[in-house]
């Protein structure tokens, strides 16, 4: 489809890229915040649902501008033995692995909003959660950093 | 709930396709074939229509509340799992045929061989979008059941009122 530029469009892609990630990493950082303090227990319910509806619309727009810039490398694509292959493989697998802890995070966030909690900020349990979605998203950020250079 | 479990299924497909074929060294060619924009036009099609197809799955169906809703959901993803496979055939095609014109390449001589094959095509379609669409369902109640367990640890660390 010869209707945008490659470079402009190669560009939109990987902007799109990046700020979907920082949507994801900057909005965890938040809510790991809000779930770690003690103080306004009652609005992190809400919060945490907003950053859920963000955060699968940021995977989404990952996943999607992901295999854009796949494809702009077409057949340049460094094979999976070489040093970026292994490397690109190790990204892969942290993003499956996000995905994978992501699913039953928002569904247990859907069901405490179900259960009018009170108490989101003091479960232990739910601090552990996004703690590891943010580690998680840090180490994707990091392979993605390593890829680059 | 559909646009978490809708995202997540067509964010897992693509990411199982790419972890099956990149280590076999095979995504440069696929996706050489690809231009960027018909690539993300393909990627659009999927994730809207696995998000309307789980829309509609659940519909009537009370995943988090019900524990026997289940089974319900397993034949619920097969039937919108294939329409799924169908939906995303016809959309392919028309991307490709969208591409193909706009590029000043279309072959209109040929397209009327392709009503043969879109049937054919169709019908495989709707056997492998079954298939993913089960296979995604256990998947997805595989998710609610660790988001129970995770929501009665939540419930013994704070005070939550009532956890179901």
């Amino acid at each position: 489809m010869p209707v945008l530029d490659a470079h402009a469009l190669h560009l939109i892609v990987r902007w799109s890229h990046v700020a979907a990630m920082a949507t994801a990493l900057g909005g965890a950082l938040l809510i790991t915040v809000v779930v770690f303090s003690r103080r306004g227990p009652s609005g992190a319910l809400a919060a945490a649902l907003a950053y859920e509806r963000l955060f699968w619309a940021a995977a989404g727009v990952l996943v999607m501008t992901g295999v854009g810039n796949l494809g702009a490398f077409g057949r340049a694509l460094p094979e999976p033995r070489t040093d970026w292959g292994s490397t690109f493989t190790v990204k892969l697998v942290a993003v499956a692995l996000l995905l994978a802890i992501s699913l039953p995070r928002t569904l247990a966030v859907l069901r405490l909003e179900r259960a009018s909690s009170e108490g989101l900020a003091a479960g232990g349990a739910l601090r552990t959660i996004y703690a590891g979605t943010v580690a998680m998203l840090a180490v994707i950020v990091f392979v993605a950093e390593v890829l680059a250079h | 709930m559909s646009w978490a479990l809708g995202t997540f299924n067509s964010a897992a497909l693509a990411l199982a396709l790419l972890l099956l074929l990149y280590p076999r060294g095979r995504s440069g060619d696929t996706l050489a074939g690809l231009s960027t924009l018909t690539g993300l036009a393909l990627y659009v099609a999927l994730w809207a229509t696995t998000v309307y197809a789980t829309r509609r799955a659940l519909h009537g169906i009370d995943l988090l509340g019900d524990a026997g809703a289940g089974d319900r959901f397993f034949g619920q993803a097969l039937r919108w799992g294939g329409f799924t496979g169908i939906a995303f055939l016809l959309e392919a095609g028309l991307i490709q045929i969208v591409s193909l014109a706009l590029a000043g390449n279309l072959p209109l001589a040929s397209l009327p061989f392709l009503i043969p094959f879109g049937a054919i095509g169709s019908m495989v379609a709707f056997v492998v979008g079954a298939l993913v669409g089960v296979t995604l369902g256990a998947v997805d109640l595989a998710g609610v059941r660790l988001s129970r367990g995770l929501v009665e640890r939540i419930a013994g660390d704070g005070p939550v009122a009532s956890v179901r």
